[in-house]
């Protein structure tokens, strides 16, 4: 019993430890005595003393050596040992119950920040809200491939988006819908390799088309509250490939445009009004 | 240890990558690679130097990384994070194993106020989690040697499980097993010391023996779950490997050192002591001092008792966690740099003793000085909230701390390594783009600006988005920025170009952008009204070398981008 302070719920494996330790002390007390004959004795009383308490624990061998009374000690202590800890299981039921239930709040109160975090993070914690339609051709003909993504911001270099697509001459088209609660005016910043365009509710706001090397053009519009779309176009026609649109709706410098703004269009939208759905839903 | 978690949630996203995570994320992913192809992708068995490391940090950092919606190395981050906070559950279990419940609060204390510690969780793939699965590995030691010359299931279990923790971070982590044998031998010497019966001291190493081959199967087991390449060869491989790390002798380099400047292989002998005095808090420095009178003090009283035979069996082994790995890297000259960075593991350790130190020194000044415990307990968790006071200051590069012992940042200037591991870049990074976007908004919106420094390019193009471009290697173009960080001086190059973002701490630099336009196209007189106008940080002549004449005057080096440091 190394820790008193320990609350009671911990005593059914304090008490266990403890009886271990008695366990292995009654065996180094007879390994430790100097005769045999005092170790016998020893053992002797302890095993009278059990039987006394009703444990039933067998006689000593004659003539035992001092190995044989050692496994003997042991045998005793792990008799008595088993017998404590039947007869004391009723108790131990109820604190051990109480110990279980203490781990689950520990548990609990470990988990909570992770919780929290989910709860007040979900965007985070969502799939992206860009939805990118990729296209075998530079004119965005062909099947496209459909995946979503947390934000514009592809560095391909000279490698294809897809092993199934060409390194170059292919395509993409992203769409998002951006909620915006006041009225703002952002900036936008489109830099890509080869063409690229941005498109605001169907407004061309920036224009990066054409093939060139990796270069940079902005553009800015006035938002009115509510629901838009947001488009942006790129194709590669060769070498390196990449593309990127950052914006900024505060005056703060042109980053990832925040996923708590934006809504997924859905992955089949209507080609007249994208964001429909969402403008729908954010009425309600 | 919840406020811990909060702070991982709340500020992982702040951290930098360090030089080694690229190489331990690949790494992992080769594994997880090995498993998914059913071991037939083997890039695992021959990658880099890594092969020679377990990499479970590695694994469950990279699966941890596909399962969550976030970028790769924010992930990877948290997760250290959360591998960090485990390891201040294990320094309580330590502190409380040694001396109870209140030195198990105390040591958790220590440590969460350690600002090198928590500095490392968030992006130190290796040294953080071996830390980690040493402590608890030691603290299931010390409960083991508690219980001797009984150990039960239970207690086979944990330690083999702890121990292949350890190891299968760093083979380094067999020295737990040593440990164990260790242990295992002073006990069955002490009995015979105090029964003089050979026969039964010999009767207990038997029976501790067994325990012993049990744990070192159980350890050797977990530790090669996530090592592919010592799976083909299970006995010898991971002793091959035990021998290449303890002849490691890569990342030849000069650092300052002091006054002086060493080179990474033939290091003073003080190096580590003197990193361990500069670089932990005061109070974990003077309790692990307290706890080292006071250990001695119990293992004297202790000697000659035979009823504490258990007691001083633990005492050996905590001192051999702590005391042999600093003493064997000394006498065999091992190959070392970064500051304590490689023993960060004693670090908890020191902290268990610390917090056990407290308790005691508490229970004393209790009982006969007569100092109220609430009082002590004030003045304890008042220096402890004054180190999380300078940690924020720090924040994120808390590891780069030094005591005031040291004269903090300021006083190691130069001196001593600070952000060896690149952590600032992404500040760097960051201030930069928000400079550009104040002072140049109309560059920002239309053009790129080109960038080099003392950063590996991969991890650079992890920073950078389209407004900054990496210069690579061969490209001819001239840069517009230069980041430089203090490791190789990297921050002298270019000095008469002007500082035009600083991340510093306390007052002391830890990178330094230089405006590479402005003096560009510049004539002599407007170069020279360009020169950044601080004064120089002292040089700090090499062995055989005079001091410059004129520290002004020349840059010591041309190099410019594209420079990818080892590491």
């Amino acid at each position: 019993m190394t820790d008193p302070p320990a609350p009671s719920s911990d005593a059914p494996s304090s008490l266990d430890r403890a009886w271990d330790e008695l366990a292995a002390a009654d065996a180094i007390l007879v390994c430790a005595t100097a005769s045999a004959e005092r170790a016998r004795g020893h053992l002797e009383a302890a095993r009278e003393a059990a039987l006394a308490d009703g444990i039933d624990v067998p006689a000593l061998p004659a003539d035992a050596d001092r190995r044989a009374l050692i496994a003997a000690a042991r045998e005793l202590a792990e008799r008595i040992e088993a017998e404590r800890r039947r007869r004391l299981g009723p108790a131990l039921v109820g604190l051990r119950r109480r110990r279980v239930l203490r781990r689950i709040a520990v548990f609990l109160a470990w988990s909570s920040p992770i919780l929290a975090y989910a709860v007040l993070r979900p965007f985070t914690w969502r799939e992206g809200p860009w939805r990118g339609a990729f296209y075998p051709a530079k004119n965005f003909e062909g099947e496209p491939k459909v995946r979503r993504y947390s934000d514009v911001a592809f560095k391909w270099k000279e490698a294809a988006p897809f092993k199934t697509f060409p390194e170059d001459g292919f395509s993409a088209r992203f769409d998002t819908c951006v909620v915006l609660d006041e009225e703002v005016e952002p900036v936008f910043r489109l830099s890509s390799d080869d063409g690229s365009r941005l498109f605001v509710d169907g407004l061309l706001v920036v224009d990066n088309w054409g093939s060139h090397p990796l270069r940079v053009r902005s553009g800015s519009i006035a938002l009115e509250p509510g629901v838009h779309h947001l488009r942006v176009e790129y194709f590669e026609h060769t070498g390196p490939a990449e593309v990127e649109l950052d914006a900024s709706f505060d005056g703060d410098r042109p980053r990832a445009i925040p996923a708590r703004i934006l809504r997924y269009p859905g992955d089949e939208p209507d080609p007249e009004a994208p964001c429909a759905e969402v403008a729908a839903a954010s009425a309600d | 240890m919840v406020v811990a978690v909060f702070v991982a949630f709340a500020t992982f996203r702040d951290y930098g990558i360090t030089w080694d995570e690229s190489w331990h994320h690949t790494y992992g992913n080769y594994i997880l690679e090995w498993f998914r192809t059913g071991f037939r992708d083997r890039s695992a068995l021959s990658y880099r130097g890594d092969y020679l490391y377990g990499g479970a940090f590695d694994a469950l950092a990279a699966l941890f990384a596909r399962s969550v919606p976030l970028p790769w190395f924010d992930a990877v981050h948290l997760f250290g994070a959360l591998v960090g906070v485990l390891g201040l559950a294990a320094t309580w279990h330590l502190g409380r194993t040694l001396g109870g419940p209140a030195a198990g609060f105390c040591a958790t204390a220590l440590l969460s106020a350690c600002s090198v510690y928590h500095g490392h969780t968030f992006n130190n793939p290796k040294d953080v989690p071996f830390a980690v699965g040493y402590a608890l590995a030691v603290a299931e030691l010390v409960g083991a040697v508690r219980a001797f010359p009984r150990l039960d299931r239970r207690r086979i279990l944990h330690l083999g499980l702890a121990a292949g923790a350890a190891m299968s971070v760093r083979i380094g982590g067999m020295l737990i097993l040593c440990y164990l044998l260790a242990a295992v031998a002073i006990h069955a010497a002490l009995v015979y010391r105090h029964t003089r019966h050979l026969e039964v001291a010999e009767g207990i190493f038997v029976r501790l023996f067994k325990a012993f081959l049990a744990v070192w199967a159980l350890g050797w087991g977990v530790m090669l779950v996530f090592w592919p390449w010592a799976q083909l060869d299970p006995v010898r491989r991971p002793f091959f490997a035990l021998g290449r790390m303890t002849r490691f002798n890569l990342h030849v380099r000069k650092m300052p050192f002091g006054d002086a400047e060493i080179v990474t292989y033939d290091v003073p002998w003080d190096y580590l002591p003197r990193y361990f005095l500069f670089k932990l808090p005061e109070l974990l420095l003077v309790l692990a001092v307290v706890g080292a009178v006071l250990g001695v003090r119990k293992v004297m009283r202790a000697w000659n008792d035979p009823a504490r035979i258990r007691e001083l069996t633990a005492a050996a082994v905590v001192v051999l966690a702590i005391g042999f790995p600093p003493i064997w890297a000394i006498a065999v000259r091992s190959t070392l740099y970064d500051g304590l960075r490689h023993f960060l593991f004693l670090v908890p350790m020191l902290a268990g003793v610390g917090g056990w130190a407290a308790v005691e020194l508490a229970r004393r000044l209790g009982t006969a000085g007569g100092i109220p415990v609430p009082v002590l307990l004030v003045v304890f968790l008042s220096w402890c909230a004054r180190e999380v006071a300078v940690m924020r200051t720090l924040h994120p590069h808390e590891y780069v701390y030094f005591n005031r012992i040291a004269g903090g940042l300021p006083g190691v200037l130069e001196r001593y390594d600070t952000d060896y591991y690149g952590n600032g870049y992404r500040e760097a990074f960051d201030a930069l783009r928000d400079k550009l976007w104040r002072t140049d908004r109309e560059g920002y919106l239309s053009r790129t600006y080109k960038v080099g420094g003392c950063i590996p390019a991969f991890i650079a193009r992890e920073y950078l988005r389209s407004v900054l471009v990496w210069r690579e290697r061969g490209d001819k173009a001239p840069l517009d920025f230069f980041l430089g960080y203090q490791r190789n001086r990297c921050f002298e190059r270019h000095r008469h170009r002007p500082v035009f973002v600083e991340v510093a701490r306390q007052g002391t630099p830890i990178v330094l952008v230089r405006d590479m336009r402005r003096v560009r196209n510049a004539n002599p007189e407007e170069r020279k009204a360009g020169r950044d106008p601080r004064p120089r940080p002292r040089i700090v002549p090499r062995r055989g070398e005079a001091p410059a004449p004129d520290a002004t005057a020349v840059p010591r080096d041309g190099k410019a981008a594209g420079l990818s440091p080892r590491e």
